[in-house]
């Protein structure tokens, strides 16, 4: 899974728009994520295949933004 | 701040840029300053390059070298982008995209060098300020106004 941090330089206005724009979510869904990021310092983005974690980090390091990615635990 | 800038999304889908002279100027000044920091890996430049991996090691080397390079190479792009048609009135989206990327580095150096933090409260009138504090808060605004003429843009049958 994909996790975007909080950081203090990055706009709220400018994370949604890079979520919507990425990933193709809703300004509603995109609003939700930045807000979780902002509040709770952190959110799952994404998740899938190691290879497309690794792409949509890539993507988000692209745009600035601070993601990381982690295997989901076992249930 | 005198002569904010405005930029407005046009029918043909380009923008147009209303931004002074001296505006354009400082922000091509600020993209080969900006070039000159990650060129020699200044610290503050790697606030552009954050870990995908928290507990680094080889998957972090792997990743480092899997898309490190383009990465960078994708910053320099916008930067140049951004340096050579900040002095235009009119900008394609591809130009204002490129020029949005630009402005979040900008931002993102500037914001690691004065040690920006969340609650920090700012008094743009105090004349004992950095002056590069006035300068972020300029691009916050600019980059401010780029996400909304471009939000206009996004596609509407966005998945939920």
């Amino acid at each position: 899974m994909v996790i975007v941090w909080n950081d203090p330089v990055n706009l709220m206005s400018y994370v949604t728009f890079v979520f919507q724009k990425l990933f193709g979510y809703s300004q509603e869904k995109a609003t939700k994520l930045m807000l979780d990021v902002h509040n709770k310092g952190k959110a799952v983005v994404s998740s899938g295949p190691k290879e497309r974690a690794e792409f949509d980090v890539f993507r988000l390091h692209g745009h600035g933004l601070w993601a990381t990615m982690e295997q989901i635990p076992a249930a | 701040m005198e002569g904010l800038p405005r930029i407005e999304r046009q029918r043909d889908g380009t923008y147009r840029v209303i931004l002074e002279d001296h505006g354009r100027e400082l922000l091509a000044a600020l993209c080969i300053q900006a070039k000159q920091l990650i060129a020699r890996n200044d610290p503050a430049s790697r606030r552009l390059f954050p870990p995908a991996h928290m507990e680094g090691g080889k998957a972090e080397e792997e990743y480092r070298q899997l898309v490190g390079d383009e990465i960078r190479n994708g910053h320099i792009e916008a930067l140049n982008i951004l340096e050579t048609t900040a002095s235009k009135d009119c900008v394609s989206a591809e130009e204002l995209e490129q020029w949005l990327d630009a402005v979040e580095i900008l931002r993102l150096l500037l914001g690691t060098q004065l040690q920006i933090t969340e609650d920090m409260d700012v008094d743009l009138d105090d004349e004992s300020l950095d002056p590069r504090m006035a300068l972020y808060h300029y691009l916050t605004w600019l980059q401010d106004h780029m996400v909304n003429a471009m939000s206009d843009s996004l596609p509407r049958s966005a998945t939920p």
